[in-house]
């Protein structure tokens, strides 16, 4: 089909392609734009004893800031902790440092809570 | 502060300000592709679409020079879509349309005056004359009753009757019939009087010299032959009948008007 054949004149096909251009030059202008972002992130365990078994939260809300790709980027980071010192049945309290928290290093980490937190370990 | 659905982070879209910034864009291409869609002499609206391509693909394959050109360039291409434009156009078209033609002017006036003079002529009165073309003679002509009248035939004939009236002074009129006054006289400069050639009379010598500066016309009625004589752009013109005065006077100002307004022309050209 030639572009003139296509029906430019319909107004809701060019409410549609309006949007569409619209929101792929905004994402190239804004691409470089410095955002800020508060998003909740998995908090991870490893290094665990196999007779343990652990509760603990589950995610932990980080506020970070950086440019826009670099957050859109920022998908799969995550709390990383090692539980290697898990070797008893009882209630601990771990202390997050922003050392855990994978992020790009593009971005800037502003703040996250809890930044301590409760880990329930079990023997199975 | 309010949350947006999650799932609209994978779109690079964090906050609700993103969304209205996405929506206020996409009303001004909407608008503006409506505004352009209009125009059925050019294909302004593919075009349109055609560099936002180019700009979005350019950005995607890296080619970042490429990209920064469109983009820096995007607001002289805006300026081009709407000077393009078929209604801008028609605009700039009507407005070159509504350049005054020259033809238009009327110039009846100029029987009324001949035929009045000679009127006057009848009476035993010479009676002279100053029509302003292009230039005015403000600086060099000084006037005595100002009446600022359009010429008829009435009114002029009852101003040269009058006993104020006086035939050694002139009567002022510009390009447009309207007479500005009467018993004027002329206040030159000493370096601008003429006095070499002894058979012109003061009249036509100031004449001669003001017409060879400004563009105007001065004319003068003869009692004896009932002829005018007619001076323009420094040169006298003798012993002419009426029918022929009429004509060339109406040349001097259909003439002056067709420089002046080429000269508008011209520099309206250079302008734009």
């Amino acid at each position: 089909m030639k572009f003139n054949q296509i029906q430019l004149t319909n107004q809701l096909t060019l409410k549609i392609i309006s949007l569409i251009f619209s929101y792929l030059i905004w994402s190239i202008l804004s691409q470089q734009h410095i955002a800020t972002i508060e998003k909740n992130i998995p908090i991870c365990f490893y290094n665990l004893n196999d007779n343990f078994e652990i509760f603990a939260p589950e995610n932990l809300n980080i506020k970070v800031s950086g440019t826009r790709y670099d957050l859109w980027f920022n998908e799969s980071n995550a709390v990383h902790i090692d539980s290697s010192f898990v070797n008893e049945e009882k209630e601990y309290e771990f202390e997050i440092y922003p050392q855990h928290i994978f992020l790009r290093p593009q971005l800037n980490l502003i703040s996250y809570k809890p930044s301590r937190i409760k880990i329930n370990a079990k023997k199975i | 502060m309010i949350q947006i659905p999650q799932h609209l982070n994978y779109f690079m879209i964090f906050k609700w300000t993103d969304i209205i910034e996405i929506l206020v864009l996409s009303t001004f291409i909407f608008y503006f592709s409506c505004w352009l869609k209009k125009d059925h002499q050019k294909k302004l609206l593919p075009t349109f679409y055609g560099i936002c391509l180019l700009f979005i693909t350019t950005h995607y394959l890296h080619l970042t020079t490429l990209s920064s050109f469109i983009f820096s360039f995007s607001p002289a291409l805006i300026t081009i879509f709407i000077l393009l434009h078929q209604k801008v156009i028609q605009k700039n078209f009507v407005a070159a349309k509504n350049l005054k033609p020259i033809n238009l002017q009327k110039l009846d006036w100029v029987q009324s005056l001949v035929k009045t003079l000679l009127s006057a002529v009848d009476s035993k009165k010479e009676v002279q004359c100053l029509i302003e073309c292009k230039d005015l003679a403000e600086e060099f002509a000084k006037p005595g009753i100002i009446v600022n009248t359009l010429i008829q035939k009435d009114i002029l004939d009852y101003l040269i009757d009058s006993s104020q009236f006086n035939t050694n002074k002139f009567l002022w009129i510009n390009q447009e019939g309207l007479i500005k006054a009467i018993n004027s006289e002329w206040n030159l400069p000493e370096e601008l009087v003429l006095l070499e050639d002894k058979k012109l009379s003061d009249w036509e010598k100031n004449s001669i010299r003001i017409s060879g500066k400004l563009d105007l016309i001065t004319l003068k009625t003869c009692s004896i032959t009932r002829t005018f004589s007619i001076i323009a752009q420094g040169k006298i013109i003798e012993n002419i009948f009426t029918d022929k005065t009429i004509n060339l006077i109406q040349q001097f100002i259909k003439k002056s008007e067709f420089n002046h307004t080429n000269n508008s022309i011209k520099e309206r050209g250079q302008n734009l």
